[in-house]
């Protein structure tokens, strides 16, 4: 029995399937508004999703993504985790393409580029502490070893259960939980570390 | 220091918990910072935010174009389907009608020798001749059609000095019998013949005037003396003679497939000394069917070789003559 995605109460574009069944197939049969809303619920996660692992490609590489979906919308059958799934799948896939490239032409490090796009200060867990938006959520994530980053905002953002983040990371169930699970960890050190500095402001993060 | 991981449910942390998810696979319970973990998640899963719905028209806009051309495919598909039928159908008539018009203009048989037994109540007549005569390259193929037929012939010689006579191949096509299929072939005497047979054929053989001479084909074996008479389930009747003189040797295959719908198309190719004749001839009246024969010749006369096909009227035994 696949395990329910981690979440914090809500993930991001999350519908009830007899609405996105409807929606799919209205946006199959040509309704553009069905699948301009079918855009909004799942563009904020892709696009963060991407953010954490691809930094200033997000856009380009989400918008490719929709391409793609679009185009073989008609051809794609399933409920909403599998039109998730395939989602992130497409993603991630350009995502490996653009990493190809870019290592062929020895540009920096992607890490460091979504460190210092998101970040936009030199320590991101200072940015927590003070004030936890999204973007510097998604900032400390970054921070995280790419595997266990992606699993995380697979499990937790994207709201994919580990069987669905397993296939789409192409490793098993059991690997997934385990960098789903040390990457939390980290985040938890990491701000257990500030809390440290500055007791004041222990366990206000977030909030 | 090694601090063990309490494992209960974590519904005080993560609203997911319901679900079933224990502390273990999700967040360390331990200390204090989980509610920052938990914030962190809430944070990083939050409503979408303006700035990231701005991409909307654009992938409208992407929608709307890739929409309407997947929808103008779809329609010229959907306008392609009947301009192939009605251009297959078309080709067929034009074919169909220029085999009859051919078939029609063409002059009546002259061929030397022809059989041909029809059925009395649909048997329609298609004879096609190939006449070759030293070096002269001729192909008759008269139709005489009631409801349908078709007849064409091809004949291909090659005659240089030793070829001496003529090679006539005559293969009438297509005759539309109901009854039982019967095979006859006929072989000269001092001749070896073997001839084909399949499912529904009907094989002529060949036979040469003169010395010795020698036909063979692909099955059926014919004596040399007695007429063969083959019984397989074909309406036709295949008959090959050869008259002439010399040496010869005479290959002949042959099928001829029908039932009520009958065929026939034969080819012959004769070679004497260093000349070559052949010929093929298909005739159908309603179906279709192939005959060949291929002959060799050596010396000096004269060659007739005729194929028929001969489809009986009551379905018996023909012999062969």
């Amino acid at each position: 029995m696949p395990s329910a995605p981690i979440s914090s109460g809500h993930t991001v574009g999350q519908t009830a399937p007899d609405e996105f069944a409807l929606l799919l197939s209205a946006a199959k049969g040509g309704d553009e508004e069905s699948f301009a809303a079918i855009w909004r619920r799942f563009q904020p996660g892709l696009l963060r999703y991407v953010r954490v692992m691809a930094g200033g490609e997000a856009e380009d590489l989400t918008s490719d993504t929709w391409l793609q979906v679009t185009r073989k919308l008609l051809e794609f059958e399933g409920d909403e985790i599998a039109f998730r799934a395939w989602l992130y799948t497409i993603v991630r896939n350009r995502h490996i393409d653009w990493r190809r490239r870019a290592s062929r032409r020895n540009e920096s490090s992607m890490e460091f580029e979504v460190l210092d796009r998101h970040a936009g200060v030199e320590d991101p867990v200072a940015v927590v502490e003070t004030k936890m938006s999204t973007d510097s959520a998604l900032a400390l994530v970054a921070t995280l070893p790419p595997d266990q980053a992606e699993a995380v905002m697979l499990r937790a953002v994207a709201g994919l259960p580990v069987a669905v983040a397993a296939e789409i990371m192409g490793r098993p169930p059991g690997t997934v939980r385990v960098l789903c699970h040390r990457g939390l960890r980290r985040l938890e050190q990491n701000l257990r570390a500030a809390s440290a500095k500055d007791p004041n402001q222990s366990s206000g993060v977030g909030v | 220091m090694h601090r063990r991981t309490p494992r209960f449910e974590t519904s005080a942390f993560l609203p997911i918990s319901r679900q079933g998810e224990t502390a273990s696979n999700v967040v360390p319970l331990w200390d204090r910072p989980v509610d920052a973990v938990t914030g962190l998640l809430e944070a990083a899963s939050a409503p979408a935010r303006p700035e990231e719905l701005v991409g909307e028209d654009s992938a409208r806009a992407v929608f709307r174009s890739i929409m309407a051309e997947q929808a103008q495919a779809s329609r010229r598909h959907l306008r392609l389907v009947p301009i192939g039928v009605a251009a297959g159908s078309l080709a067929g008539l034009v074919v169909g009608a220029t085999t009859l018009v051919a078939a029609s203009v063409l002059p009546p048989s002259a061929a030397p020798v022809h059989h041909s037994t029809h059925h009395p109540s649909t048997s329609l007549s298609t004879p096609a001749t190939t006449d070759t005569t030293s070096g002269a390259s001729q192909t008759v193929s008269p139709a005489t059609s009631g409801n349908s037929s078709n007849s064409t012939a091809n004949t291909t010689q090659s005659t240089t000095g030793a070829q001496i006579g003529s090679t006539s191949v005559v293969s009438p096509p297509a005759t539309v019998g109901t009854g039982p299929p019967v095979v006859a072939a006929t072989i000269p005497k001092t001749h070896h013949s073997k001839g084909s047979d399949s499912s529904g054929s009907g094989t002529g053989t060949q036979a040469s005037g003169g010395g010795g001479s020698q036909c063979t084909g692909t099955s059926g074996t014919t004596p040399t003396t007695q007429p063969p008479q083959f019984l397989v389930p074909t309406p036709h009747v295949s008959r090959a003679t050869t008259t002439g003189s010399g040496t010869t040797k005479c290959t002949s295959t042959g099928t001829s497939r029908g039932g009520d719908h009958g065929g026939s198309k034969g080819s012959g190719t004769s070679s004497g000394g260093t000349g070559t004749a052949g010929g093929t001839s298909r005739g159908g009246d309603v179906g279709s069917g192939h005959h060949k024969g291929t002959h060799k010749q050596g010396g000096a006369g004269t060659t007739t070789t005729t194929l028929e096909t001969i489809p009986p009227a009551t379905g018996t035994a023909v012999p062969a003559q």
